[in-house]
């Protein structure tokens, strides 16, 4: 019930929240909606329909899936306003193929050989963390959204496969694709941005 | 080349490739994880490959702590705090 963050209780949680989970939260907002003051309206949001929540968290789904879901019908519902396609459609990854042209069909020939190479190199001796981040965030853009929000979920926030499934609603299967599919489309594009060995001349 | 068949007999790089990748995300198990072994063994682009994204990995985990753009403010945090109290009816 919503009894559960009554008086003082309401402050304590959303200060425990805010401590826990309030940057992660952040950064996926601000990854689909690209702008800082509306992704922290975003959070805001987020922590006080936690709060009206007539159904917190119980022992199966941890705190943080149940708030990464409360956000995402929050940046639908901004998606739906903003008549944008909203970025939860994380469906099966073959109707999005077109998208990103099938990113194994271009590095692999028929004989299941790499078709090139595109590697890093040594990515340790490149540039500064910000720069990094933000040739990083310019590649992101470059994915299909549902790819782009199953890589940051696992690689930026490190939750576990069954997290992002229960956040996402994709099936494990199609989170291992997605995220092979933006691994490989990430590693050309920085390779290509000058993280590989021959833009680095 | 005896290499080259070899090679062919096992699992194509595509294969493997994704193998390096689920292998990030979870456990592999028999076949799969000795021959995508044996592979990258074998194959420098797939080590390249397998390398690489090991690299990002580690490279987002150095970036994201260190880059306070990635981080919500202190401002919004307050921000957030106000309105809880707000929205409950507290005035403090």
């Amino acid at each position: 019930m919503g009894d559960k963050w009554e008086a003082d209780g309401r402050r304590a949680a959303v200060e425990r929240w805010l401590g826990t989970h309030g940057d992660a939260l952040y950064r996926y907002a601000f990854l689909q909606l690209r702008n800082r003051e509306s992704a922290e309206d975003a959070v805001q949001e987020t922590l006080l329909g936690a709060l009206r929540s007539t159904h917190p968290p119980d022992g199966r789904a941890s705190e943080k899936t149940w708030l990464f879901a409360i956000l995402k019908h929050k940046l639908a519902d901004h998606a739906r306003a903003r008549r944008r396609s909203p970025l939860d459609q994380c469906v099966e990854p073959a109707v999005q193929d077109g998208a990103d042209a099938n990113i194994e069909d271009i590095l692999f020939g028929d004989n299941g050989r790499w078709r090139e190479q595109a590697s890093w190199g040594d990515p340790v001796r490149h540039g500064e963390a910000q720069a990094f981040w933000r040739h990083l965030s310019a590649c992101l853009r470059t994915l299909p959204s549902n790819q782009a929000e199953v890589f940051v979920l696992r690689e930026v926030e490190g939750l576990s496969l069954e997290d992002i499934c229960q956040i996402t609603g994709v099936t494990a299967t199609n989170a291992y694709v997605l995220l092979h599919r933006a691994r490989l489309t990430l590693r050309r594009c920085l390779a290509n941005a000058g993280f590989g060995p021959d833009g680095d001349s | 080349m005896a290499r080259e068949a070899f090679m062919n007999l096992m699992l194509g790089c595509r294969q493997i490739a994704r193998n390096v990748s689920r292998a990030h995300d979870a456990d592999l198990t028999g076949w799969a994880r000795m021959a995508t072994r044996l592979h990258l063994f074998l194959c420098p682009p797939c080590r390249a490959y397998a390398r690489d994204i090991a690299a990002l990995r580690r490279r987002i985990g150095e970036t994201v702590p260190a880059d306070p753009e990635q981080h919500l403010s202190t401002d919004a945090r307050q921000r957030v705090c106000k309105a809880a109290d707000d929205e409950g009816g507290r005035s403090s």
